[in-house]
């Protein structure tokens, strides 16, 4: 009768005495060689130290059980599995794997008394690490009146500690604490993937207090390192945010508000499924670019198709569903759809008393789609 | 479902380490339901998900003279256990005993954080509990014909005026294919199967060859039920067992609330659709399991019941017993306290202290069950003889005080 279960016979290690003594550990949650599993189908393995050797019924001495500490072990089923000893580790697999969201308890056992490690597996959404996937704007130059930054994760994220890890430095490594503007509460995406934040806009808006006592927190010219520090944990807890940094150069302020006329069209050939590539003055606010654009024809319905925003949210380029139609088309842009310091076409963020420009910029660029030959 | 075959490859790998023979064709139930042995410790587990009865060779060398009686309490938080998983994420299904070895085996369903998978748990007779890496024996698969699909659902009904209750609707969420393999008795190189098939004469014998060779017989079976005053066809046949009766090899059948019925092996031909010979009713309860065994020198049939104490059903009184139908008694629905109520040769009620949910004979001498215990709600496996088949844990008897001493005088 081959049988998996607390009667394995025949094969791989007892773990001495001797061994299980200088293994045991300090602490009641740790011990040494025991490396714990990742996903639900790795098996939790013990190193043996060198000079062991043995026989059978490594059950005996190393086990693991469903439940907490607290409820561990006496009287006690332990999980159903299989024992592999390889290179001196000495390795257990259960039966039907581990389950994420289960409690779990590792026993050892020594001459000295039994040591007990709690360890659950990490949800499969844990298994991606945590790091930061995306920065915009994503230009290495930004205007000195540079207002939003968006941070992308490849997991949700811990909040409420945000500014304890974000950082602006400039090149002498001198922190500005008051850099950004802290709200109540941080600017998150529904999954907690993406944050947004703001450069202070006191620090921004010329002859505002903030302004008038620190300047601006952005200085043309300067270089300047935006720092998200490591040891960021994750929403769940199971993996940290390694360091990250973003190196830029500082230009000019951009005082002017987006126009359609300072853009350019790469019109494709009617017919086809090319692309149309338009190319902006400046980076334009990555996430607004994602909705604020959209092309129409002469009876005003839509053209569907896909966009990629690149060239360091310079470019958008849209790749029709249906081949396009030998016709004039337009690019309408909403008005709210701003620059990254924050000016739309309605309105700069930050402009002298009574000095807006009256001349109204075009919120529309006609696209001469070509007919080509052959 | 690909845990699962991860499951099946690891297990085969591991047996390369040992010295059983592995299986040539990949082991892939779903679910361990109702389980037989033959004879020679040939194991039949019904799979009442993907409709299919694999026959595992089991030998095992003979079991010690004296057989253990099992006990093991909170046996279901044991396995739960033994198979990584939290006390409520497991079902019981079936158990059965090995007939060399005399070791228990009980069908479970591991209900796992993203699949359930079906495990055969092990109690050996020295109350070591086990899993069973299936996929270590030679084992032979038999899909059955005219399996019931997965989406048809039981209706919902209140009572008498009544609309239906939460838990007449939550019925209405369990598919009827938990029904398709109800019992399996193995008998005389056949495995008679009891359950629903897939169309409107649901009520169904199968009658399978074994070893398997491909070919199966389907007999749709119709009864008459005294108590619903109706014939049936389809409530299928909950336990059963293979009895010479009136000279002949039949089975012996009972049905929900709660007739017993004949049906000669003979009527059972693929195709037929037959009446079943009605001879007893008691009037209400569910039928788990009728377990044949010798007590007082005779053959009897041990019913337990999900409503009413276990049933002692002398064989004897079965013979040339009267087959009813409806011109047998005035017409209408008779419930437990019908004149009529228990009808025909119902053997006797045996005190029984719990509910017992899966029983089975263990040797000649002994009856294991799986019981809930009706004080502390716990599920406990424990062994009673067949001399004295009564669970009687909670009883506070005359005989359990300490001042008690027989009184010779006064005894007959």
């Amino acid at each position: 009768m081959k049988t998996m279960g607390r009667s394995i016979n025949n094969w791989v290690a007892i773990l001495l005495a001797t061994l299980l003594t200088a293994m045991m550990m300090s602490s009641p949650t740790q011990a040494e060689g025991l490396v714990l599993p990742q996903n639900e189908a790795e098996p939790i393995s013990l190193s043996l130290p060198e000079g062991v050797t043995a026989t059978k019924h490594p059950s005996g001495q190393f086990q693991v059980f469903v439940g907490t500490t607290k409820t561990c072990c006496e009287g006690r089923t332990s999980i159903a599995g299989r024992y592999a000893m390889t290179n001196d580790v000495l390795s257990f697999s259960p039966a039907f794997g581990f389950d994420a969201g289960q409690d779990y308890v590792a026993r050892i056992r020594t001459a000295h008394g039994d040591a007990f490690i709690p360890f659950r597996i990490p949800s499969v959404t844990a298994n991606v690490p945590a790091v930061v996937t995306e920065i915009f704007p994503s230009g290495d130059t930004l205007p000195e009146n540079t207002l939003r930054f968006y941070i992308h994760f490849s997991v949700p994220m811990k909040p409420h500690v945000a500014f304890d890890f974000i950082k602006l430095r400039d090149a002498s490594g001198t922190v500005d604490d008051a850099a950004f503007m802290r709200f109540k509460q941080e600017l998150w995406n529904e999954d907690r993937t993406r944050l947004t934040i703001l450069i202070d806009p006191g620090r921004i808006k010329r002859e505002v207090a903030t302004n008038v006592e620190l300047g601006p927190a952005l200085l043309t010219g300067k270089r300047y390192m935006l720092e998200i520090k490591a040891g960021w944990p994750s929403a769940d807890g199971t993996s940290v945010l390694p360091a990250f940094k973003k190196a830029f150069l500082v230009s000019n302020a951009l005082r002017t508000r987006p126009d359609t006329r300072l853009w350019t069209a790469k019109a494709p050939c009617a017919g086809t499924r090319g692309s149309l590539t338009i190319t902006f003055d400046r980076a334009l606010d990555r996430h607004l670019l994602t909705r604020a654009l959209r092309l129409e024809t002469g009876t005003m319905n839509s053209v569907h198709g896909t966009i990629e925003i690149g060239d360091e949210e310079h470019t958008w380029k849209f790749t029709p569903l249906q081949p396009w139609p030998a016709e004039e088309l337009h690019l309408v842009a909403d008005p709210a759809l701003e620059d990254v310091a924050g000016n739309n076409f309605h309105d700069l963020l930050d402009h002298i008393a009574g000095s807006q420009s009256s001349n109204t910029p075009s919120t529309q660029l006609p696209i001469r789609i070509r007919e080509c030959a052959g | 479902m690909q845990r699962q075959s991860t499951f099946t490859i690891s297990l085969a790998a591991a047996l390369t380490l040992g010295n059983m023979a592995v299986a040539e064709t990949e082991l892939d139930i779903k679910f361990a339901g109702a389980l037989e042995f033959g004879e020679d410790g040939t194991l039949f587990v019904g799979d009442n998900y993907s409709g299919a009865i694999y026959a595992f060779e089991m030998p095992s060398t003979a079991g010690p003279e004296q057989i253990m009686p099992s006990s093991i309490a909170n046996i279901d938080a044991k396995i739960a256990e033994l198979l990584g998983v939290g006390i409520g994420a497991i079902e019981i299904n079936d158990m059965a005993a090995h007939p060399v070895s005399r070791d228990l085996y009980i069908s479970v369903t591991r209900i796992g954080s993203s699949a359930s998978q079906p495990a055969l748990i092990q109690v050996t007779q020295d109350q070591q509990i086990n899993l069973v890496d299936l996929a270590s024996f030679n084992f032979q698969k038999q899909e059955l014909l005219e399996f019931p699909e997965g989406e048809t659902t039981f209706g919902v009904r209140g009572l008498g005026p009544m609309g239906p209750l939460a838990r007449d609707v939550a019925k209405g969420e369990i598919p009827l294919r938990t029904l398709a393999i109800m019992d399996m008795e193995y008998y005389d190189g056949e495995l008679f199967v009891a359950g629903v098939a897939h169309d409107n004469f649901l009520s169904s014998l199968r009658r399978i060859v074994y070893p398997f060779d491909s070919t199966q017989s389907i007999t749709n079976v119709e009864m008459y039920h005294i108590t619903h005053d109706q014939y049936e066809s389809r409530a299928p046949i909950r336990a059963m067992s293979v009895q010479e009766i009136d000279g002949k090899p039949q089975l012996v059948a009972a049905y929900t609330c709660s007739p017993i019925v004949l049906v000669p092996l003979e009527d059972i031909q693929d195709g037929a659709k037959i009446s079943a010979n009605t001879i007893i009713d008691y009037g209400n309860g569910q039928p788990l399991d009728m377990i044949p065994l010798q007590m007082q020198d005779q053959t009897m049939l041990f019913v337990t019941n999900d409503s009413r104490s276990p049933q002692v059903i002398p064989v004897a009184g079965l013979q040339g017993a009267k087959v009813v139908d409806h011109n047998d008694f005035e017409r209408g629905g008779k419930l437990d306290l019908h004149p009529v109520m228990p009808y025909g040769p119902i053997g006797k009620t045996i005190m029984f202290d719990g509910i017992s949910l899966h029983m089975t004979l263990v040797g000649d001498s002994f009856l294991a069950s799986i019981t809930r215990d009706g004080y502390t709600g716990s599920l406990n496996l424990d062994t009673n003889p067949t001399f004295f088949p009564n669970r009687i844990h909670n009883m506070r008897a005359e005989f359990d005080f300490p001042q008690y001493k027989p009184n010779p005088s006064r005894m007959q």
